[in-house]
């Protein structure tokens, strides 16, 4: 195994769309064709626009019909319903990474965080790169108090897509109530309003940490 | 040969003499004589050619044969009368045989003595020397064929001549006369001489000898006229003239036939000289020419010559004798050369000397002969002789020492074998062998002498060296199995038992056909075990190692000896012993079923070799079956019967241990469960129901181990594994889901158990079972009896404290609740220095919890009119919670640290909530109202205020790397306090909604013309549910807050 490797579109490769595929590989192209046993998740980054997110491998009718079902269950907030089918459906198809993310957030919004943290650390190992799942992680993370942990997982996302902004903002609210780490908090609250500009109620938080930040230097 | 035949060959013989006479004619005269092959007697065939020579004179005149005829007319008279002599009967016509002499035997006995020394112990009586010098020195008998020489002797009377003679010597002179010149005068002179000497006038023979020596000194008939002459001398004493006449012959060389004969006769006129030497040299000569004839003195001959040459050897020892001792001999020959059938002489002198008893002369003949000549072949037959001859004199120390000399000159490994093959020396060998076991078998008899104690170590070794030597040098010899016997009994007398043993059993395996192999097998396991009496502890093991292979070696060779039964029980019962236990099986199965009659001691002893040995292997069923055996035949009153009741227990207990060992706990129950059958008296037997019942459990099959331990209880009330028993009891029913009955059986493991730990670990496990089953009562009962009976472990009696306390409150007990707590708190606050991190952790816990009685107290407190006394009331409860809750701090507990903190700011808050929900006062105008409220408010805000402080301290804890729901807690309360400041949730993208593909794109994203997307999404919003996203690539990713 190597590490995944992604990359990055520059300005003047703007109108070029490059894709990069996260998995299990080192190289792109080549490795696709190896066709591991296992399904594999390719990510296509465009770096002022946002990713893609595709699973390769074989997913039956069944399984899609079960999953559709599942979300409409979990959409309607019947939660243990759609928990189950999920439940089903990775226990029959483990190397499905977005059943994984979703379990792991519907078992957060049951409070049950120990769950949610193991499908969503399962998901990381079928595709150690996907920044949703990193994020939804680290929301779990934040809320066990494990904010090592729940920072490591936000800036992972973050290195994948940097102006995630719900990994950013994340990193930003964890950083300033839980770590006490201000100037982390108004950096990464600067970079999540860059990508949400209108955001007047982080604007107001970013002026109270420059406050709080003024106050303890006076 | 017939009779026939025999006048035959005389005739024939004598035309042959005549024939070869002379050269001179008559051949020719051979020619005239017809050949008288008729059967006629001798006398008559002489007669009839005397009448025809008669006729021929009478009837034919005078011619050239006219002397011829009357010649052989004399001689045929004289050979009528006399016999066959003179002319006819010359060296020559005898082949150089000189007529036969008188036969003395004992020479040739004596030689042969020396050949066959066993033959020749004793000396046969023979002629004496005189006996001898006069039988050897007579004159030759061709001179005197009837007619003693002696008689003759001038002075004597002469028998009356017969008319035949005389007219032959009358015709013989009348020839003389009457034919001076006939060419065969001088045999004339010579038939002359000797019918003088038949007819007894030797003078006149003499004179007639002298003419002819005179007249003819190159006739063919002078050596034998000279010999006559010498011996006419000799016996009359005339040695000087005898030497003379000898001497001519010898002068003439060996060409005469008198020529051995002369140097015989010549010694003996030197010997009656005493000349000795001079004797001996003419001795000398003669056996030499003797020898360069080709005579070869170890062949057999005719007996003439073997009596010459005896006779020979016999003067010559005569005559050494007379110069001196034995060493004259050596002297003689050192002087005068070696002689290769020197040993003759040297046999015939000490065979002299043995029989003029001189014993030690003799001996040392012998030797000096050996000395000189050490490999000749003939050495050994003398040293043997010498032995003989010292036995014979009855010197048996010189006997042992000539034996000992010779086994060692003619051992086999000896020089003297260089030079002789052992196979073509059987009589050496033979010697050697009979001198071997004689000097062993004298040694051994002189060691078991008591009187020569003091000798024995010597005699010892020597009886060992000679039956050593006799086995090394003939290791098949017939004897040797019965010599090698001797010899192991030699060694056990000497008590070398270990070699004793190893020569036993060289007997009884290494020779063929040994009829005493069985005996001595059984000798060689004798001694190996007297040998373990004396042996050093170092010794032990090897010397019973050898004991028992020799044993087990003599059951297999000799299957059928009485005693080969009791060996092999032995040789089991050692191996044992020795922990060869495989071996030790072996011999006791071959001795059970090989002598299935032996006794049954022996038989019972075998067994219990098996059994023994399989316990120690670990071949348990083995051993059970051996056991069994064992049993089987011991009497029911023996004393060892209960240990063998033991040892079959212990074989099925271990067959037991090793089904446990296997997992087969089912087999290893069986097991187990047989002792009580086979072996109910073995002292085992209960521990084996005891583990059968472990086994059982270990099968889950509660019942039967449940059965099992209650009727062990019930058979062994007094047994110590009781308590054991108890504590499998309560484990199987609480396996076997009999919870309740469990508990009771650990209440009787307390209530029995001598060991409080014990007694204390299962009363707390009843309390547990109890809970478990859901008896409450029983539990509380046995909670409570063990707080009470068990304050310390502290802990444990805490954990149990708050057991009870939880049961209490499930049972809505809240009085018993709380003083449990209670009691929790004030047992850790007095333990001291028993105080744990755990002890203090379940007090501030139930600290905690009395401490929110005072909350909920102090909540519950509504300000109303008379504002005055409420507002005192929740003061003084308000101060009351505080206090309980800040003496929480001084637990050091984390979580309940942040509990209190943030009750304490749960308590100002709700007090700043209380002010400002109170009740108003009635009849207020509504500026006092507006006056009213304006004090509330400035009275509640500094209690929001510090309630927003101390939940910020709370949370402050974050920083210290606490956090817990506590700390949570006080985040979400200041959350709603100061919104703009905590009130700060993550934000999740929401579930994918989408299996195989998702698209995020962030909110500031240029369009891409696509339409339906969102450039700049909405904030997040606060939700407690993610909003759905976009299903496919064309999802922009809502926003959901935490």
């Amino acid at each position: 195994m190597t590490v995944p490797e992604i990359r990055h579109a520059g300005y003047l490769l703007m109108a070029l769309t490059v894709l990069v595929f996260v998995s299990g590989c080192a190289t792109t192209a080549s490795t696709k064709s190896r066709a591991p046993a296992k399904a594999q998740t390719n990510i296509e980054v465009q770096d002022a626009v946002g990713f893609t997110i595709v699973e390769d491998g074989r997913i039956g009718g069944a399984a899609r019909s079960d999953y559709d079902t599942a979300l409409t269950y979990l959409r309607q907030g019947q939660l243990e319903q759609g928990i189950e089918l999920l439940e089903t459906l990775v226990e029959s198809a483990p190397h499905l990474t977005a059943p994984r993310i979703d379990l792991g957030i519907a078992y957060r919004e049951m409070k049950n965080l120990e769950a949610a943290r193991t499908h969503l650390e399962l998901a990381l190992e079928t595709s150690p790169s996907h920044p949703i799942a990193h994020n939804e992680l680290g929301i779990v993370y934040r809320k066990l108090g494990l904010f090592r942990e729940a920072r490591q997982s936000y800036e992972a996302a973050l290195s994948i897509f940097p102006s995630y902004h719900y990994a950013r903002r994340n990193l930003a609210v964890l950083c300033d109530l839980y770590l006490a780490d201000l100037a982390c908090a108004l950096e990464n609250y600067q970079a999540y309003m860059a990508t949400v500009p209108n955001d007047e109620e982080a604007s107001m938080w970013i002026a109270d940490i420059q406050y709080r930040m003024g106050s303890a230097g006076e | 040969m017939s009779r026939k035949v025999i006048i035959l060959l005389a005739v024939a013989s004598g035309l042959s003499a005549c024939a070869t006479t002379s050269n001179d004619g008559t051949l020719a005269e051979l020619d005239a004589v017809p050949a008288d092959v008729e059967e006629i007697y001798l006398a008559d065939s002489l007669e009839r050619a005397a009448e025809s020579y008669r006729r021929y004179l009478e009837e034919t005149s005078e011619s050239a044969r006219t002397p011829e005829a009357m010649r052989r007319l004399a001689d045929l008279q004289i050979e009528q009368e006399y016999g066959i002599i003179g002319g006819g009967n010359s060296g020559d016509q005898n082949g150089g045989k000189f007529v036969e002499m008188a036969a003395p035997d004992a020479a040739t006995q004596t030689a042969r003595i020396v050949a066959e020394p066993r033959t020749a112990a004793q000396p046969e009586p023979s002629e004496s020397d005189l006996e001898f010098e006069s039988r050897a020195t007579a004159r030759a008998e061709l001179l005197t064929n009837s007619v003693d020489i002696e008689t003759p002797l001038p002075g004597g009377e002469a028998a009356p001549v017969p008319s035949g003679p005389r007219e032959a010597i009358e015709m013989y002179w009348q020839i003389l006369e009457t034919y001076p010149n006939y060419e065969r005068n001088d045999q004339v002179l010579y038939q002359l001489s000797r019918a003088y000497d038949e007819i007894g006038e030797p003078d006149k023979a003499m004179d007639v000898m002298a003419r002819f020596v005179a007249e003819y000194p190159y006739s063919r008939f002078l050596d034998e006229v000279y010999f006559r002459r010498g011996e006419y001398y000799f016996v009359r004493k005339k040695y000087l003239d005898a030497e003379e006449s000898y001497g001519e012959i010898i002068d003439m060389g060996s060409s005469s036939s008198y020529y051995e004969l002369a140097l015989y006769k010549l010694g003996w006129a030197l010997y009656k000289q005493e000349m000795y030497e001079e004797a001996l040299h003419n001795y000398m000569a003669m056996l030499d020419y003797r020898q360069s004839i080709g005579y070869d003195f170890d062949q057999d001959y005719e007996a003439n010559d073997e009596h010459r040459v005896a006779d020979t050897f016999r003067v010559i020892s005569l005559s050494f004798s007379n110069l001196g001792g034995p060493e004259v001999l050596d002297e003689y020959f050192s002087a005068h050369g070696h002689r290769s059938y020197a040993d003759k002489i040297y046999s015939n002198l000490a065979e002299f000397y043995f029989e003029k008893l001189r014993y030690e002369d003799a001996a040392s003949v012998y030797k000096s002969y050996i000395a000189l000549n050490p490999y000749h072949k003939v050495s050994p037959h003398f040293s043997m002789r010498i032995v003989e001859i010292y036995g014979e004199a009855g010197f048996p120390q010189l006997v042992v020492k000539a034996k000992k000399e010779f086994a060692t000159d003619y051992a086999l490994d000896a020089d003297y074998w260089y030079y002789f093959d052992v196979a073509n020396s059987a009589e050496v060998v033979g010697f050697l062998k009979t001198n071997l076991t004689d000097l062993a078998g004298h040694y051994h008899a002189l060691y078991q002498e008591e009187q020569l104690a003091d000798e024995q170590p010597a005699n010892f070794a020597e009886a060992s060296q000679w039956y050593r030597q006799f086995l090394q040098s003939f290791p098949a010899d017939e004897q040797s199995p019965n010599i090698n016997y001797q010899l192991a009994d030699l060694l056990l007398e000497n008590k070398n038992f270990g070699e004793a043993a190893v020569e036993y059993e060289r007997t009884a395996y290494e020779y063929a056909d040994n009829e005493q192999a069985s005996a001595a097998g059984y000798a060689a396991i004798f001694a190996h075990r007297e040998h373990l009496k004396v042996a050093s502890d170092a010794q032990q093991l090897d010397v019973k190692q050898q004991t028992v292979e020799s044993s087990l070696r003599f059951a297999d060779t000799f299957p059928e000896h009485e005693q080969a039964p009791v060996v092999l029980g032995n040789a089991a019962d050692d191996l044992y012993e020795m922990e060869d236990l495989n071996r030790a099986i072996a011999a006791a199965q071959t001795l059970i079923e090989r002598y299935p009659e032996a006794e049954i001691a022996l038989i019972r002893s075998a067994w219990a070799v098996i059994a023994h040995s399989s316990i120690d292997l670990a071949e348990y069923a083995a051993a059970e079956h051996a056991y069994s055996n064992v049993l089987a035949l011991t009497a029911e009153d023996d004393e060892s019967r209960a240990d063998i009741i033991d040892g079959l227990a212990a074989a099925i207990y271990k067959q037991g241990e090793q089904a446990n060992a296997l997992e087969d706990y089912r087999a290893a129950a069986n097991h187990f469960l047989r002792i009580k059958e086979l072996a109910p008296t073995s002292n085992i037997r209960t521990a084996a129901e005891y583990d059968a019942a472990a086994a059982l459990i270990k099968l889950q099959d509660w019942g039967l181990a449940s059965n099992v331990l209650e009727a062990f209880r019930t058979s062994h009330p007094e047994h110590e594994l009781q308590s054991e028993a108890t504590k499998k009891l309560a484990f199987i029913y609480r396996e076997d889901g009999q919870t309740e009955r469990s508990a009771a059986e650990h209440e009787r493991i307390a209530a029995e158990a001598t060991d409080p730990d014990l007694s204390r670990e299962a009363l707390l496990t009843a309390g547990e079972l109890y809970d478990e089953a859901n008896v409450v009562a029983d539990a509380i009962r046995v909670f409570e009896r063990y707080v009470a009976e068990y304050p310390r472990p502290l802990d444990l009696a805490l954990e149990t404290r708050t057991r009870l306390a939880e049961i209490f409150k499930s049972e809505l007990d809240y009085e018993r609740y709380h003083a449990e707590l209670d009691a929790i708190v004030i047992a850790d606050r007095d333990a001291g220095a028993d105080r744990s991190d755990r002890s203090r952790y379940l007090a501030s816990r139930a600290a905690l919890v009395l401490a929110e009685l005072k909350y909920e107290h102090f909540a519950g407190l509504q300000l109303v009119q008379p504002f005055e006394e409420s507002l005192a009331q929740k003061q003084q409860s308000m101060d009351q919670a505080l206090a309980a809750f800040e003496g929480l701090v001084q637990y050091q507990v984390a979580e309940v640290t942040a509990a209190a903190t943030f009750y304490i700011a749960e308590i100002y808050f709700d007090f700043s909530a209380a002010l400002l929900d109170s009740e108003r006062p009635a009849g207020l105008s509504d500026a006092e109202k507006v006056d009213y409220e304006m004090v509330l408010e400035e009275e509640a805000y500094p209690f929001e205020e510090r309630a927003i402080g101390v939940h910020e301290q709370n949370f402050e804890l974050l920083a210290g790397g606490v956090f817990n729901p506590w700390i949570q807690k006080s985040l979400d309360r200041l959350a709603v306090l100061m919104p703009g400041r905590y009130a700060k949730n993550e934000i999740s993208g929401g579930f994918l909604g989408a299996i195989d593909t998702y698209a995020y794109r962030m909110p500031i994203a240029a369009p891409l013309g696509i339409e339906n997307i969102d450039d700049h999404p909405a904030a997040p919003e606060p939700a407690e549910s993610p909003r759905p996203p976009a299903t496919s690539a064309s999802a922009t990713g809502h926003a959901v807050e935490e």
